[in-house]
């Protein structure tokens, strides 16, 4: 019987030994860099790898995306200084100019066929024909990242800039918009949130300003009027929030803290309401 | 044996108290997954401490109507400090225990799955690990296997929830997950002590009792929102209700339970409430009331698979406080090589957890992107814990082998080792709920979406597969082992 536990206390023993285990090193291969597109998200150039970090530092360890907004610009730029080239019948500043768009994009115009033309030794023309900017195919408009006309009037409460913070793209319902903001170093908060909801009368959003805000942020909770809205400031664990409805409308603006207690945030709040309508 | 199962022993109908536990078991699972449901829809509308409250106002009420009035007068005649220590009990894990949790949650924070993991399976196992280290529990190793065959089966289940499921290995909310965990702690203590009370009042006088004692405190703290409740032309008080009643029958269900099977016996019922959830959304996608099903149901039916076995290993190890148990010690050399089998089976086993197991990819994000690529090992896997189980459940047979008036622990756990085993394959590439937290919360966020994805790929252990080989070899030489009065030596050993 004592051999039996004891060998059960091996088995048990063995388990144990899985505690230890989390707090041994373990590595996480994770991608850093630099990617280049142009302003049709096509790569120009990358320089990506692959390294093994610890884990609790692979967060910091991102693909930068750096987007040349004016490629296409400068393809049209080479592109229009190679027709000249070739009017003027200097065929090898012809020849550098689209060898760099072909470079930077292969499709573009008559650029490949003309430079394997000089290549070759035939005779080139100049292409006239009127050309975009930029070498796009589509006919889509570019992605908005900012609320207009589907949320309406609501989208005012979210607005592009706010100092001390990069608005991130925009959540919009047909009712509602919310938007997060990333603060920028030293901010107190870590990241903060606007939400703003259409209700159909004053009295509604008022009760939802109660529900949503007051219940939810019961903690440190003060009332004040900030850029001439009657706010409310409340907190719970982690979070604060600052919350007044304008109208039908109501309004909330949390935040987290970097450290510490949540109600160090309430100037901040008050800071980013002054900055809203 | 000396007759059927459901033999008279000692003067104790045997049969109906088999019949009690196992109603007490499923109403455990009825109640905490009805609760799950109601305070899922009544979280950031109700407050907790006033939903919380009023559930245990209604559970005391409809505790005391069903019980009538020989509860109240068996009562009366209960020593007061017995009385107390129900109350007090379940105040603990009535209603301390569940509004720590419910103050965890917000809309989606952590997410239901984790949620209900956390609330009802880990309480679970938290119940086994402490009923073995509790003398009036007293549980066999048994138990414990068994135990984490039906937590592992529950982790399957829950993570096939949706595709990707939100069960997953990152931990988004650590610190609330953690209260949650630690509400456990209450929970087991509250229960060990209604547990003591009902086997010296009998369950009803100590459901009555908890249920009083929860319903007490839970007025006392929810006097503050009370007003605004009444007020609320909400969902409040219809929530509070329907809590209140799915409290009732929790109560009833594990009072009843922990008298008859002990605190570890009656877990199995905390082990079944994800299954009844699941249940229930099967049941409306089959009504097509909320579109087609989320269940990605192989790998879900594996783990229920494995929750069941588990379940069944545990009731039938499980023992009240007052079940003696009369052992046979097995003997012979197919017995010596079977035991030897067993722990080769159960160091396979804990080393496979400790083996890399899966690879784990996470690209996207709604910043700059991000990638990255790590192993994830045995542990942080379902089918890791599953074939650990099985092992621990084929090592518990072997050394557990005894003939007994109970039905005989070793035949459900040899089943049960074989089940884990088989319902680990579906569940190959399944993780478990882990502490990564180090995966930006961007990628954790949107990962299923178009902006960020999480790919899990099973990888070739060939320990795990060891170690499922060697639990097969040790139950098929365990069973030859036990054939045969030649290999039986007496006497008769007492277990207790």
């Amino acid at each position: 019987m004592t051999r039996q536990w004891a060998r059960l206390a091996l088995a048990i023993a063995l388990l144990s030994s899985l505690a230890v285990m989390p707090a041994c090193q373990r590595t996480v291969e994770v991608q850093t860099g630099t990617r280049i597109v142009d302003s049709q998200g096509r790569v120009i150039s990358e320089d990506i790898k692959t390294v093994r970090v610890p884990p609790e530092t692979a967060s910091a360890y991102r693909i930068v995306t750096i987007t040349q907004p004016d490629s296409g610009a400068q393809v049209a730029a080479l592109y229009a200084e190679a027709q000249k080239a070739i009017a003027a019948g200097d065929m090898l500043l012809a020849e550098k100019k689209l060898a760099e768009v072909v470079a930077l994009s292969p499709g573009y115009g008559k650029a490949q066929s003309q430079l394997d033309a000089i290549a070759k030794g035939q005779k080139v023309t100049p292409d006239t024909t009127p050309r975009p900017t930029t070498p796009t195919t589509s006919t889509a408009p570019p992605a908005s990242t900012t609320p207009t006309a589907t949320a309406g009037a609501l989208s005012r409460w979210i607005p592009d800039k706010l100092t001390g913070f990069t608005a991130r793209k925009a959540a919009i319902d047909p009712l509602a918009v919310s938007r997060e903001y990333a603060p920028g170093s030293g901010s107190a908060a870590t990241n903060l949130v606007i939400y703003a909801e259409q209700f159909r009368s004053s009295a509604e959003a008022k009760q939802a300003l109660e529900i949503q805000v007051k219940q939810r942020y019961p903690n440190s909770a003060s009332i004040q009027t900030v850029h001439s809205h009657g706010t409310y400031f409340g907190t719970t664990t982690g979070f604060a929030v600052i919350g007044f409805t304008s109208g039908a409308v109501m309004v909330a603006v949390e935040a987290q803290p970097e450290s510490g207690s949540a109600a160090s945030l309430k100037s901040l709040l008050v800071s980013v309401v002054n900055q809203l309508p | 044996m000396g007759g059927s199962w459901f033999s008279v022993r000692e003067g104790v109908d045997v049969g109906s108290r088999w019949a009690r536990a196992l109603f007490g078991i499923v109403a455990t699972a009825c109640g905490a997954a009805a609760a799950f449901v109601v305070t899922t829809v009544g979280v950031e509308q109700v407050p907790a401490a006033g939903l919380i409250g009023v559930g245990c106002i209604v559970a005391f009420g409809t505790a005391a109507v069903s019980f009538g009035m020989s509860a109240y007068r068996a009562a009366r005649s209960t020593p007061r400090a017995t009385l107390v220590m129900a109350a007090v009990g379940g105040a603990l894990c009535l209603w301390a225990a569940p509004l720590v949790a419910l103050m965890q949650r917000a809309s989606d924070t952590p997410s239901g799955a984790d949620t209900l993991f956390l609330t009802t399976t880990v309480w679970g196992l938290l119940c086994v690990v402490s009923s073995l280290a509790v003398r009036t529990e007293r549980q066999a190793p048994t138990a414990l296997a068994a135990a984490v065959a039906a937590a592992a089966g529950c982790a399957g289940l829950l993570a096939s929830w949706e595709n990707p499921s939100s069960f997953s290995p990152f931990a988004k909310f650590p610190a609330r997950e953690a209260l949650m965990v630690a509400a456990g702690v209450a929970f087991v203590v509250g229960s060990l002590m209604l547990a003591r009370a009902a086997r010296t009042a009998g369950y009803r006088v100590a459901a009555l009792a908890a249920t009083g004692g929860a319903a007490a405190i839970g007025l006392l703290a929810a006097a503050p929102s009370m007003g605004p409740m009444m007020k609320s032309s909400g969902p409040a008080l219809p929530l509070g209700a329907y809590l209140g009643v799915a409290v009732a029958v929790f109560a009833i269900g594990w009072t009843e339970a922990i008298a008859e099977k002990g605190v570890a016996g009656a877990s199995i019922g905390l082990f079944s409430a994800p299954l009844l959830v699941m249940a229930l959304t099967a049941f409306e996608s089959t009504l097509r009331v909320y579109g087609p099903s989320p269940v990605n149901w192989p790998p879900a039916l594996a783990g229920v698979a494995a929750m069941l076995a588990g379940c069944v290993a545990l009731w039938f190890s499980a023992r009240g406080s007052d079940e003696t148990v009369t052992s046979t010690t097995v003997a012979g050399p197919a017995m010596r090589t079977a035991r030897w089998l067993g722990y080769a089976t159960i160091v396979a086993g804990t080393v496979s957890l400790a083996m890399p197991a899966l690879t784990a990819t996470a690209e996207g994000g709604t910043s700059a992107p991000f990638s990255a690529t790590w192993t994830m090992i045995g542990a942080e896997s379902a089918a890791g814990w599953l074939v650990f189980a099985a092992a621990g459940l084929a090592l518990a047979a072997v050394i557990s082998a005894r003939t007994d008036s109970r039905v005989q622990a070793w035949l459900p756990a040899s089943v049960a080792a074989l089940a884990c085993d088989v319902a680990a394959f579906p569940l190959l590439g399944t993780t478990l709920h882990t502490w990564n937290r180090w995966v930006p919360a961007d990628v954790q966020q949107t990962y299923g979406t178009e902006y960020s994805r999480l790919v899990i790929e099973p990888r070739l252990d060939s320990v795990r597969i060891a170690a499922m080989v060697l639990t097969v070899v040790t139950l098929v030489v365990f069973a030859v082992a036990t054939r045969g009065p030649a290999n039986i030596a007496g006497p008769v050993e007492e277990v207790s």
